[in-house]
This record gives C-alpha cells, sequence and structure tokens, in this order.
C-alpha cells in the first residue's frame, strides 16, 4: 500500500502529465473504466484552469480567439501551475509568460496588454488605503525633501507601453462598438487605480511615469527627481509630485533612515 | 404611527430552514429583492480580497442575512502543508464578515506544490483519517473556529481503501468532534457512480452529527457507454436527492439548508423556489417524525 503522499504526488502527475500509468495501479476499475473516471478531474483540471485565466483576461482572450487562447493557457498551467486554493493568483506570471511567446514580433503589444489587464485584477483586489494629505508634506524640512520615500497605495499599479493599450483594452470591451485601432499611434504610460468599487486608468507623461515608478521602487526623492529630469528637463517636481498624491498614489511618506 | 409590527430578522444564529448559495451574478437581485430565504452561503475564497465589488455587495447582503462562510480550497486532506496565508485569508474574512457557520471538504487538492483546484477524493485508510483529524486541528486552531467538513462527489476510488466513505466520515467526526456538513447530492452521485446504498451511508452516520446540509442539481455524462454522474451544480435537484434529503432530515432533524448553484445559473427566483421546497419537505418531513 502506497503512503497517502506517494499515491496524492502520483494522482497529481498523472493528471498534469497525461499519463494515466502513474497511478491506475491504485484506481478500482469498473464501468466507465478508471482511465476514464480519471479524464472526468483531468477535465475538470484543464477547463478550470481556462476558465479562471479566461476571467482575468478577457481582453486577451478575445484578441487572440478562444481557441488560440485555450491553447496558450494549457501550455501555460504546464510551467505555471496553480499553487495556491484561491485561484486569483493564478495569472500573476502571464503577462510574462506572453511576453517570453511574443518577444518583439507583430504581436509585441499583446503582453502589454496583458499588464494592463493583470494590473487591474490586482488593484481590484488590493486593501483600500487613505491617501497621504499634501499637507503632510509641511511637516517635512525642507533641507530634508531629497531623503523622503513613499510607499504605493496597494490599490495602484503601473503599466508602461509603447503601444496604445488604453485604447486596445477599450476598444475591446464587451459593450464597445467595433475600432480600428493604429498600433503606431502612441504608447501609454498608466497608473491604474481603483478608489472604493471605480477602477480607473490615470494617464501620465513619460516623465511623470519614470518619477512614479522610481518612487514605487523606493527611490528617494532626490535620485527620482534627477533620473526624471534626465527624461524631461522641463520636469517640474512640485507639479509632478502634487498630481500623484491628489491621484491618491501613495499611502505613507517618510525619510529615508 | 407604523402600519406594521417591525419583522424580526435575527443575525445570532442560523435558522434550520433553507437558504441559497450566493454568487456575484445575484448581488444585485438580492439586494433589490430581499427574497424570503433563511440565509446565505457564498465560496469563502471569493471573498478573500479586502475591498473588491463583492465586499461591498457581501456586506450590505449581511445586515439583513446570517451568513456562512464555505471554503474550497483549503485542501484539508493534502499532504503538503497546509498553506498560512490562505488560512490567514480565512480568518481575516471570518473576522470580517461574521459568518455563523464555516465549513470545508473532506478532500484534497495539491501535492508536491501543483494545485488542481479541484475536490479530490481521499483514500479511505487509517492513515488517511489520523491524518485528516490532525489537520482539521491544525486549520481549526489557525482560523480560530470550528469547520464543519463536507462529503464530496467522486468519481473514482482506491484499491488501498479500508473502510467505506460514511464509516470514515462517521470515524472523523467522532474522532475529530468536527460537525458534518451533509451535502445529499454528493451522496447520490458518489452512490451513482460507486454502486453503493445512499440510504446505507445516511443511516451510518451518528445522529447529532449533521449541523448543515447541501441540495444541489448534477449531470450525466456518458463514458464508454456508461453513465457516469458529474457534481456540475447545474440543475434543479432531481427527485431522487429531494427523497435522500427527506431521509436525512428525518434521521437528523431539520438544520440549516442550502441550495447550490453555480453554473449555468438561473434568475434568484428559481434559486429561492428551490429553498422553498426545501423548507416545504423538511417541515412535512418534521411533521412525519413527531
Amino acid at each position: 500500500m502506497l503512503s497517502l503522499r506517494d499515491l496524492q504526488l502520483r494522482f497529481i502527475a498523472a493528471l498534469y502529465e497525461h499519463n494515466d500509468a502513474i497511478v491506475s495501479a491504485q484506481l478500482v476499475d469498473g464501468a466507465p473504466t478508471a482511465a476514464a473516471r480519471l479524464g472526468v478531474y483531468r477535465n475538470n483540471l484543464r477547463e478550470g484552469f481556462i476558465k479562471a485565466l479566461a476571467l482575468e483576461f478577457p481582453v486577451v482572450e478575445k484578441l487572440v480567439g478562444i481557441e488560440f487562447f485555450r491553447r496558450t493557457a494549457l501550455d501555460f498551467q504546464l510551467q505555471n501551475p496553480s499553487q495556491s486554493g484561491d485561484l486569483t493568483h493564478v495569472g500573476a506570471p502571464f503577462p510574462q509568460y506572453l511576453r517570453e511567446l511574443f518577444a518583439d514580433g507583430e504581436y509585441g503589444w499583446l503582453p502589454d496588454v496583458a499588464a494592463l489587464e493583470w494590473a487591474l485584477q490586482c488593484v481590484a483586489i488590493a486593501p483600500d488605503s487613505e491617501a497621504v494629505p499634501i499637507a503632510k508634506l509641511d511637516e517635512i524640512p525642507p533641507q530634508r525633501y531629497e531623503d523622503l520615500v513613499f510607499d504605493s497605495a496597494p490599490a495602484t499599479r503601473l503599466v508602461e507601453s509603447r503601444y496604445p493599450i488604453i485604447k486596445i483594452w477599450q476598444s475591446n470591451q464587451p459593450d464597445a462598438p467595433p475600432e480600428r485601432v493604429e498600433l503606431d499611434s502612441g504608447g501609454d504610460h498608466v497608473m491604474v487605480r481603483r478608489r472604493r468599487e471605480e477602477l480607473e486608468f490615470v494617464r501620465l507623461s513619460a516623465a511623470d511615469f519614470t518619477f512614479a515608478r522610481m518612487l514605487a521602487r523606493r527611490t528617494p526623492l532626490g535620485l527620482a527627481t534627477d533620473a526624471s529630469l534626465a527624461i524631461d528637463p522641463q520636469f517640474d517636481l512640485g507639479r509632478a509630485l502634487r498630481s500623484l498624491m491628489l491621484a491618491g498614489a501613495f499611502a505613507r511618506i517618510g525619510l529615508n533612515a | 404611527m407604523f402600519q406594521h409590527a417591525p419583522s424580526v430578522t435575527d443575525l445570532r444564529s442560523m435558522p434550520a430552514r433553507a437558504g441559497i448559495g450566493l454568487r456575484a451574478e445575484h448581488h444585485a437581485a438580492v439586494l433589490t429583492a430581499q427574497p424570503d430565504v433563511g440565509w446565505f452561503e457564498v465560496h469563502s475564497e471569493n471573498h478573500f480580497a479586502p475591498a473588491d465589488a463583492a465586499h461591498f455587495a457581501l456586506d450590505a447582503i449581511r445586515a439583513n442575512y446570517p451568513i456562512s462562510l464555505h471554503g474550497v480550497g483549503l485542501s484539508l486532506g493534502a499532504t503538503d502543508p497546509l498553506d498560512s496565508a490562505h488560512l490567514a485569508r480565512l480568518r481575516h474574512a471570518i473576522g470580517r464578515y461574521q459568518p455563523l457557520l464555516v465549513s470545508e471538504h473532506m478532500c484534497w487538492g495539491i501535492a508536491g506544490g501543483r494545485h488542481t483546484n479541484d475536490l479530490l477524493p481521499l483514500p479511505y485508510t487509517r492513515e488517511a483519517l489520523r491524518h485528516l483529524v490532525s489537520r482539521l486541528g491544525e486549520a481549526q486552531e489557525a482560523i480560530g473556529r470550528a469547520l464543519l467538513v463536507e462529503n464530496v462527489s467522486s468519481y473514482v476510488t482506491f484499491h488501498d481503501s479500508q473502510m467505506t466513505e460514511w464509516d470514515f466520515l462517521a470515524a472523523l467526526a467522532r474522532e475529530s468532534g468536527c460537525g458534518i456538513l451533509l451535502d445529499v447530492n454528493n451522496i447520490y452521485v458518489s452512490a451513482r457512480n460507486h454502486a453503493f446504498d445512499a440510504l446505507e451511508y445516511i443511516n451510518a452516520l451518528p445522529r447529532n452529527s449533521v449541523e448543515e446540509i447541501h441540495v444541489a442539481g448534477h449531470s450525466t455524462r456518458m463514458l464508454e457507454g456508461h453513465e457516469l454522474l458529474i457534481d456540475t451544480h447545474n440543475a434543479r435537484v432531481c427527485d431522487d436527492v429531494w427523497a435522500l434529503y427527506a431521509a436525512a432530515v428525518a434521521r437528523f432533524g431539520r438544520a440549516p439548508t442550502l441550495v447550490e448553484w453555480d453554473t449555468d445559473l438561473p434568475g434568484l427566483e428559481v434559486l429561492v423556489d428551490e429553498a422553498h421546497r426545501a423548507d416545504r419537505i423538511a417541515g412535512e418531513t418534521n411533521a412525519l417524525a413527531a
């Protein structure tokens, strides 16, 4: 008799690796056969995963078509099996998987659309937080501003693309009229955020986006400002910081120790 | 002056009447219609997110109805370590929604880090029983609440099993002290798939062990020219399962009963109708037993 552990490892391997022989000696045969019965679980495993991924990436599914999406989802599942009893997290590696699959080819924009959809998923289920009021800056001595560090609000994500991903996303919503999107009509720098029940795309300039991303990675304000000035010599620190704070980008600010 | 005396909603205890499995598609209809059902059950994992739309809807609904959290992803019977992050999220959801009942399944779903997100059957061995009793204790400790444990539908059985599923479930209740969430549709599906007597299953369980009952619809798949019943939660409860429900009420008394429907969701009124049917059957059965 196998240990419970060995039996379970074999059962999972038989399902994932499409190999009934790994576990067939353990299963009671009958009519239908054990192989057909095992097939019910394998079908659940595949269909459940495809359905979960499609719920997280409906625009990608619409863009590539149901059949291609199904094949891609199953290939993705082999390399990225669900590791949690909560399927909400299953799509996290999918944008990167698509990036490797499509590299810089004709569908180079698809991974960016996936990244936008994943950002929406993340902010939809992230905790609420209070935005830091601008008055908080008054408590900091101006000579220490360059040492300020910021904690991003949990319900925000930053996504950039050289393609118009917001337009692609919008024109592929279920109720959107068909529309031709010019892929070379300019890229997007987006902060995706949720406020209460409302999801929102906030467009940023390239310099503001770089600034926001560096702050999100806890780069001190002085260094983040230098990097943004390198992109845009006209970069206005006061305006950029104020607009990000008003947009609720930060949950906390403090001085770098 | 008010024309009517105020109605009474008791949110302190689960009523011994039928409720409905609450799915996101029905949130708005429930808030508008305020249907006459005893309570609502939600999948715990659908409410792990701290602040999504499902959260806001459930907060509004639970102001008027008792709530139960029903987990599908804890994998109590697995031999991978219990997922401490999952337990922490469940504990948080319990604190947030104040459910009157919290339940999980007598099954497993993960091994070696690969999850199926399915309710896989255990081999009914003494080792599996010891393991499940110990894991149940560990999980209950982590969430600070008692868990009801539900029997699952199954499509395979194992040569290694040393006892029947009903003896295993009865032993689990006896040795762990857990209450049973008896799914009579799952008993019916498994009984048909493995050719055992569903009434023998019900009659083997201790009379005071069942604290909640589930009913649901299933479907029939033809495989190799033979029928296999699949637990799809996509239809009304069939007459055979209602008969088993009556047998369960006769043995265990009236218990909070849940109508589950997950696929091809009908309008809310169909679920309300099924819940009322459960209440009628339970009422008639109880009257006969009295």
